[in-house]
């Protein structure tokens, strides 16, 4: 990669859509893992769809052993383009054969893909050019003929460009140096950090919370942009949603590049890590470390808010995170109106950023108010869970997809109970993982996804019996302290980052 | 010429024998050079009803008006082009509201633009200052009319706007007639403005009874109609008018007279131009009628098949058909033109006599008219090539005629009166060559060309 600037850091982190303009789990993790760790500079490389579109102020305050953020657009603004001066023709079309072998998930090619992007930062090409290429456009072609050829050529033509526009933008990119690369996910940040792992010789560290691959597959299959049936006269007739196969072959290419690049690969839990696996990550490179929390300082924040607890208050059911489609708000919504008929004075909170999708989180208020829960429903957005959780009788969960799940931990340290849908490792967490895990009892309950009665229901079940309540929170607690100690994680990634960096320092 | 292809169509369809066929064709003939040929004959009739007791005072007229001809034309063509595509897309997006508004504003800053650099035009040329208003008069005048032929033409006005040049040439005549054998340059000039500006004035009531009254809404958006987006276009449209004047302004410069004083002409070149230019009205009216029926029925075909949503095998037949309909054209073209051509290379001594020329101009008007041949075909290719939107093609393709025409009117010039035309015929068949090379690469990566490089 061209070193056009001069950030270098030990650790640069490449993340995608969070840190540190989102607010949300991923991030939360990113920023306690970077602050726990001053002796070490971080470089963070983050990528949104265009690159004021998360705005440019962190949601985060940085901490000082951050050295720079840079921010890559893999979405630009259209730009004008220039079909391929006859000396590029040759690098343009090594470029698509390369990328063709990537499709067909051959990821041997991707140190050489890697210089192919210095060239192209070299002569001045862009994303663009390189995608209105002759070379692009054969290559558009043959595809076209070999798996599409009834689908409409302009769906597919589009279709392409949109999926292959990021891919190329990494490619231009001039990634800074470091000792070594870090990314929490795979697809477009993942495969950066492949590339410059690739380019710079240095080891490539991936942490996958959620499942990229997963996550896409739920939003190619709900996605309203994607056309599945033509209708004009001189359409074909399509029903097989081949569009939609597609964006997942295409994400989970990517997910491959980034799996093979990568030096040592970690998730969360078990169910996860077999995730990779099939995904195609090397079994032999594959580890878990648990997500975790400030167990003293939470539990030191509870004792003080039981000492100044008021006693008297309505009975509160809260739902933490992002108000966006994968957390299912509306099927919490609904569950609360079954609630509210059973318990009239009954508070609901939604505590999060309603920002990351203000469509959808415009239609929750307009739900809530639709479904009669008026007053008692409280959008409050973003807060401190540590100061709201207290006032918490019951957190409930309602995510169609979830990796382990922060928020969960954190009402464990507050021995708040849990109703969640049984996805990621919600069930490790509210029931246990080993047998003496499992000893410690459940701490919460679990519903199906997208179930508002099974939710109502379990959240009454929790109202009707208080001293169940207090015995699930008082379980929670003790398996966050003793299995979810963040202590315990950044002690594991210190490690690693040693590992990883030692020949640095040895040289 | 937006609009013509349905009559040309209901035309060639209600009676497919040859009279449809060559009602199409006189049709297509009117409504391509129908402006330019009345203009002409007006012009000529100064030479029948003007001055007769001083023809120098109708030679200084015609060389006046040829100048002034040609720089508003290279002044206004970038306008012209640009505002049709800004006009063409406006109508396609049905916003008729703001035709009106983007006529005013346009013609309003044309008019002042023309009228200042009229004035400095007259200056720059040396003309008697008794002139100048005359002149500004008559320059701003045709520029407006150029404009508000895009104008009429699109909004399908073609045979209002024949009836406008009809009753100006007919009214110019008329003040001829008053004027007497005896008319300085002056009134000829003031005559000559005055009808100029009463067409202007038609064609204006017809813009505004012909268009949707001004839409409030779209005011704002009307101040600015695009002009810069459409800038390639522009450029396109200057170049073009301007090498098509250019081996004309090397002529004048390098071998030229100078009527009273100011006035460059260059009399032989000039007349056998004229002449040359006027055969190539067949091909004109032949491109339209192939242009505007089979060809566009064929590149809609094409399109929709593209934004239909249909198969890369659908899009590639239609894209067939737009290539054998453009082969097709092609030798209706060269068939009709080139006869034409022929014949007035093998009649050029009779021409050139029955004109009131030396038999000398015989060779210059056989190259002025093969010249004219390349250079309607060329025309032809850079407005399919537009048809495209292959706007840099077609600017390489004016650039290249431009700077060829200049370097081989020159060469022309310095070689002699026995080259006269042939430097003028050498540039177009080589900016015809090349156009032919761009079209043809365009339409064997039409498909390429039409999704990766929007």
């Amino acid at each position: 990669m061209n070193e056009s600037l001069d950030d270098r850091a030990d650790v640069v982190l490449v993340l995608e859509g969070t840190y540190p303009y989102v607010m949300g789990g991923v991030s939360s993790w990113v920023h306690r893992l970077v602050t726990r760790m001053p002796d070490l500079t971080f470089g963070i490389v983050h990528l949104a769809p265009r690159v004021d579109h998360y705005g440019q102020r962190p949601a985060y305050s940085l901490p000082p052993n951050i050295a720079f953020v840079r921010q890559l657009g893999i979405v630009p603004a259209p730009r004008p383009t220039r079909r391929g001066r006859s000396r590029d023709r040759e690098l343009l079309a090594e470029v698509w054969q390369q990328l063709l072998r990537l499709r067909e998930g051959d990821t041997t090619g991707l140190a050489e893909l890697a210089a192919h992007g210095v060239e192209l930062q070299r002569r001045g090409l862009t994303g663009d050019d390189v995608l209105a290429s002759e070379s692009c456009w054969d290559a558009i072609v043959r595809c076209y003929h070999a798996e599409a050829r009834t689908q409409s050529f302009l769906d597919f033509f589009w279709t392409w460009r949109f999926a292959w526009q990021p891919v190329l933008e990494l490619l231009v990119f001039p990634m800074p140096r470091a000792g070594v690369y870090h990314t929490v996910s795979t697809g477009y940040a993942g495969l950066l950090a492949g590339l410059a792992a690739s380019s710079w010789q240095r080891p490539m560290l991936l942490t996958e919370h959620g499942i990229y691959t997963k996550e896409r597959r739920i939003e190619v299959y709900s996605a309203h942009w994607i056309r599945d049936v033509d209708d004009g006269d001189l359409a074909v007739a399509s029903s097989a949603p081949y569009f939609r196969a597609f964006w997942q072959r295409h994400f989970a290419m990517l997910s491959r590049g980034c799996y093979d690049a990568a030096t040592r690969i970690f998730t969360l839990y078990e169910q996860n890590r077999l995730a990779q696996i099939a995904d195609g990550a090397d079994p032999a490179r594959c580890e878990i470390v648990p997500n975790g929390v400030d167990t003293k300082a939470l539990a030191g924040a509870a004792a003080e808010a039981a000492a100044t607890a008021s006693g008297d208050r309505p009975f509160t059911v809260a739902f933490v995170g992002r108000v966006c489609a994968i957390k299912d708000v509306r099927t919490f919504l609904a569950a609360m109106r079954l609630v509210a008929r059973e318990v009239p004075e009954l508070v609901v909170r939604v505590l999060g950023p309603m920002s990351e999708d203000a469509e959808y989180a415009a239609g929750c208020r307009t739900l809530a108010h639709e479904l009669g829960l008026g007053e008692q429903v409280r959008f409050e957005g973003p807060v401190d869970v540590r100061r709201e959780l207290p006032c918490v009788d019951v957190l409930v969960l309602t995510s169609i997809s979830e990796a382990q799940p922060l928020v969960v931990l954190e009402a464990g340290a507050f021995g708040v109970p849990v109703v969640a849908t049984d996805v990621g490792s919600c069930r490790e967490l509210l029931e246990g993982r080993t047998a003496e895990d499992q000893a410690l009892g459940r701490g919460g309950l679990l519903t199906p996804i997208a179930s508002p009665g099974a939710v109502a229901a379990q959240v009454l079940a929790l109202h009707a019996d208080p001293e169940l309540r207090q015995r699930m929170g008082a379980a929670l607690r003790e398996r966050v302290r003793r299995y979810y100690d963040e202590a315990d994680m950044v002690a594991t990634y210190r490690g690693v980052y040693a590992d990883a960096l030692a020949p640095v320092l040895e040289s | 010429m937006a609009g013509i292809g349905f009559d040309l169509r209901r035309l060639c369809l209600e009676d497919q024998g040859v009279l449809g066929r060559c009602r199409a064709y006189a049709t297509a003939g009117l409504v391509a050079a129908g402006p330019w040929l009345i203009t002409m004959v007006s012009l000529w009739l100064v030479r029948v009803l003007g001055p007769r007791q001083t023809p120098a005072t109708g030679d200084a007229f015609l060389a006046l008006v040829g100048v002034v001809f040609a720089t508003s034309l290279v002044t206004v063509g970038g306008v012209q082009m640009a505002a049709t595509r800004w006009l063409a897309d406006t109508l396609h997006v049905r916003r008729y509201g703001a035709l009106v508004p983007a006529f005013a504003r346009l013609f309003t800053w044309t008019a002042a633009v023309q009228a200042v650099s009229g004035v400095l035009g007259c200056r720059a040329l040396g003309l008697e200052p008794a002139l100048w208003a005359p002149v500004v008069a008559v320059y701003t005048a045709v520029s407006l009319s150029w404009l508000a032929m895009v104008w009429l033409s699109l909004v399908r006005q073609h045979g209002r706007v024949l009836f406008v040049f009809t009753a100006g040439a007919v009214g110019f005549a008329g003040t001829l007639v008053a004027l007497g054998p005896t008319a300085d340059l002056r009134a000829l000039l003031w005559a000559y403005a005055l009808t100029n500006a009463a067409m202007v004035a038609g064609m204006v009531v017809v813009v505004l009874r012909s268009t949707e009254p001004a839409d409030a809404t779209v005011l704002r958006a009307a101040a600015g109609p695009g002009l810069w987006r459409l800038r390639t276009l522009w450029c396109i449209g200057t170049v073009y008018a301007l090498s098509t004047w250019i081996d004309k302004l090397v002529f004048w410069s390098l071998d030229g007279v100078r009527i009273l004083g100011a006035i460059p002409h260059h009399p032989l070149y000039d007349s056998c131009f004229y002449l040359g230019y006027a055969t190539v009205v067949p091909a004109l009216a032949v491109n339209l009628v192939h242009l505007e029926t089979a060809f566009y029925t064929e590149y809609r075909a094409f399109y929709a098949a593209v934004t239909g949503h249909a198969a890369m095998d659908e899009i590639r037949r239609r894209a067939a058909g737009l290539r054998r309909c453009l082969d097709l054209a092609a030798g209706s073209l060269l068939r009709v033109q080139g006869a034409v051509t022929f014949v007035c290379c093998w009649f050029a001594p009779e021409i050139v006599e029955w004109a009131g020329l030396s038999p000398f101009a015989a060779r210059t008007l056989r190259f002025l008219c093969l010249g004219a041949l390349c250079h309607v075909l060329l025309l032809i290719v850079v407005l399919v090539l537009l048809y495209f939107d292959r706007q840099r093609a077609a600017l390489r393709t004016v650039l290249l005629y431009l700077c060829g025409n200049a370097v081989l009117a020159a060469w022309s010039v310095a070689a002699g009166p026995l080259t006269y035309g042939l430097g003028y015929a050498g540039a177009s068949l080589c900016a015809l060559v090349w156009a032919l090379l761009e079209l043809r690469f365009t339409l064997r990566r039409l498909e390429y060309l039409t999704f990766a490089m929007r």
